[in-house]
């Protein structure tokens, strides 16, 4: 199964699950893709990982109850409010901590104040405010399946 | 900058400040047979020196006739009001150097910061370090939404491994619990705050609240004492007393959980950062000055309206708005329309893919504040005065945001819905200045046909 494959597998456990999400589905392709790596650079960011093109190539962002997955653009939420993209989102996190810490790029959101973000080739779920580490993830289709899956199971107990 | 200082001085919060500066001028000069008992320093005489030079003239350079307003000066700037309760001499050099609408927003947060025993000794903390970090502290307590207390309280790092933990367990147990006891005990309250029914069926599903496409509410859920400095209440389980069930970390019971307006939660999360609340080391406690809902707001603090909490009643602050969301959106087409890679031919497509959304919430904001000015301008609310401020912000926010969608080759309907917003400010300028000539039974200023042309471009 290739990276296309996988993350189109994982979209489609997300889709199936008990919430529903809103998927982005504007058209980013590898001209777009090219812009907005220069957009990061040029504000020290790295280039969107490849894994993570093909995902937006697919969904250009996600938002709902299991994460929210950026974008370049901002994202719809109700009532007409916004969720901000990756560049405002990163900025926002290197702000809020220590200066001495390394300045990474956000892709994603978690509740529990939690972030996504991706550094040294892996996505990490972390906390935005001490930066601990609560998941790692090698590519974006597992981050998407297992916290669907997870979040789910969760619920079902709940519910027993 | 004379303006600015009248406007400040005519504020609600200024006059606060009057008022707190009178009782804290009657506190210094009023004996006392309890010096340990007063909660400021006595003040220098050294003080006052500038203050001494200050003239009515000098603040009320337009307007000295001004009958409505308040006409006196106060005794105490900010920086003084909080040198009397013993804030160190770094962090007075940090109220100096912060903008009048920073200085303001701290004058109406003084009593109540003060009040909190252990505020002193966060100032002190935070006055060993760098300016640049003062500067971000100040700041992000004056970022603090009215609607937030700010009480001091013991931060107490857990390890990661328990912040882990403690996270999972959230993830997995509390946040499901904490949305279906929103459904059950405050579906009244989410109802007026403009939660549609199917969102209250996601949280009495333990999910969080979105939309019948998927869409979420602008909120998070906040643990109102942070996760990761708990201290025992991140360490040690027991049973929650409104859920029930298995024990489990006190941080995580329904109690110390919030459902809260993002930008709140963002807001909270700075003071948070400027504290450097990460670098804390595990194991040590350090007393941090933190937002929290107020009492009656404890499981959910909202705004019946989600977009933006309200519009103020002027036109110079409602137009602070746009400023922020227009900025951001033109830097970013700036940046692209420098870049040499780029063609007309990508124009629409990068629009759709990168800027959509945001130019679409940034014309939402816009017509906002434009029907309120307009409504502001056909009830008389709006002086002539106010022309200039207002053509300001369409030249330095709205024209460079239409001159960067035409660089990117934006799709015409989008520079289009930008030229009807800056036409309808430009109607409202021009009838300030009708109002005006009328006054003073002159003509119109020359030059000003100029820059009636839709947008600024003649």
């Amino acid at each position: 199964m290739d990276m296309h494959e996988k993350i189109a597998a994982a979209l489609d456990v997300l889709r199936n699950a008990e919430g529903k999400s809103y998927f982005n589905t504007v058209p980013f392709d590898k001209d777009v893709l090219q812009i907005c790596n220069i957009l990061l650079a040029k504000r020290g960011y790295p280039n969107i990982p490849d894994d993570y093109g093909v995902f937006l190539s697919q969904a250009a962002g996600i938002v709902g109850p299991y994460f929210t997955l950026l974008t370049m653009d901002a994202l719809p939420l109700a009532g007409g409010a916004l969720q901000q993209g990756i560049i405002e989102e990163s900025d926002a996190f290197n702000h809020s901590a220590d200066e001495d810490a390394a300045r990474v790029m956000v892709v994603g959101k978690m509740s529990g104040n939690a972030r996504v973000i991706y550094q040294d080739g892996k996505y990490h779920v972390v906390d935005a405010a001490t930066r601990d580490i609560f998941r790692t993830y090698d590519d974006i289709a597992d981050f998407i399946a297992d916290t669907v899956r997870k979040k789910d199971a969760a619920l079902r107990t709940a519910a027993k | 900058m004379a303006k600015t200082l009248q406007n400040a001085f005519n504020s609600k919060a200024y006059r606060h400040a009057v008022a707190l500066s009178v009782l804290a001028l009657n506190a210094a000069i009023t004996p006392q047979q309890d010096a340990a008992a007063l909660p400021y320093v006595l003040r220098e005489n050294t003080v006052f020196e500038e203050k001494a030079q200050a003239r009515p003239e000098q603040i009320f350079p337009y307007y000295p006739a001004a009958e409505n307003k308040i006409s006196i000066l106060s005794p105490l700037s900010l920086s003084e009001i909080w040198a009397n309760h013993g804030a160190p001499g770094s962090i007075l050099e940090g109220l100096a150097r912060q903008s009048a609408e920073v200085q303001e927003k701290l004058v109406a947060r003084t009593e109540e910061l003060f009040s909190n025993r252990d505020f002193l000794t966060v100032l002190h903390q935070a006055g060993s370090g760098k300016a640049k970090n003062i500067d971000k502290l100040l700041g992000s307590i004056a970022a603090i939404p009215p609607e937030m207390d700010i009480i001091t309280l013991a931060y107490t790092r857990i390890t990661p491994e328990q912040n882990k933990d403690v996270w999972q367990e959230f993830q997995a147990r509390s946040e499901p619990a904490f949305y279906r006891h929103l459904a059950a005990q405050h579906a009244d309250e989410l109802k007026a705050a403009g939660f549609c029914d199917y969102a209250l069926s996601c949280l009495s599903r333990g999910l969080s609240p979105t939309t019948a496409d998927g869409m979420p509410y602008n909120v998070d859920v906040d643990h109102i004492v942070e996760r990761a400095g708990g201290g025992r209440m991140s360490t040690a389980k027991s049973v929650d007393p409104v859920a029930g069930g298995e024990p489990s970390y006190p941080i995580n019971h329904i109690g110390n959980l919030c459902l809260i307006m993002k930008q709140w939660h963002h807001s909270k999360n700075d003071l948070n950062g400027a504290q450097n609340i990460g670098a804390t080391p595990v194991g040590e406690t350090r007393m941090l000055c933190m937002a929290v809902p107020s009492l009656e707001h404890r499981a959910a603090l909202l705004n019946a309206e989600l977009v933006q909490p309200y519009l103020p009643p002027t036109a110079r602050d409602s137009t602070y708005f746009v400023q922020g969301t227009s900025l951001l959106l033109t830097q970013k087409m700036e940046d692209v329309a420098a870049e040499a890679s780029f063609t007309p031919q990508m124009g629409k497509k990068l629009f759709n893919a990168a800027f959509a959304h945001a130019f679409d919430h940034t014309v939402n904001v816009w017509t906002r504040v434009t029907e309120h000015i307009e409504r502001l301008n056909a009830t008389g609310s709006l002086r002539h005065q106010e022309a200039e401020d207002l053509q300001k912000t369409r030249d330095d926010f709205l024209s460079p945001l239409t001159a960067a969608c035409q660089k990117t080759h934006a799709p015409q309907e989008a520079l289009e819905k930008l030229t009807r917003i800056g036409d309808r400010m430009q109607a409202v300028i021009a009838s300030l200045h009708e109002q005006k000539s009328a006054q003073s039974g002159s003509k119109p200023p020359q030059g000003q046909k100029a820059k009636d042309a839709p947008n600024g471009h003649a």
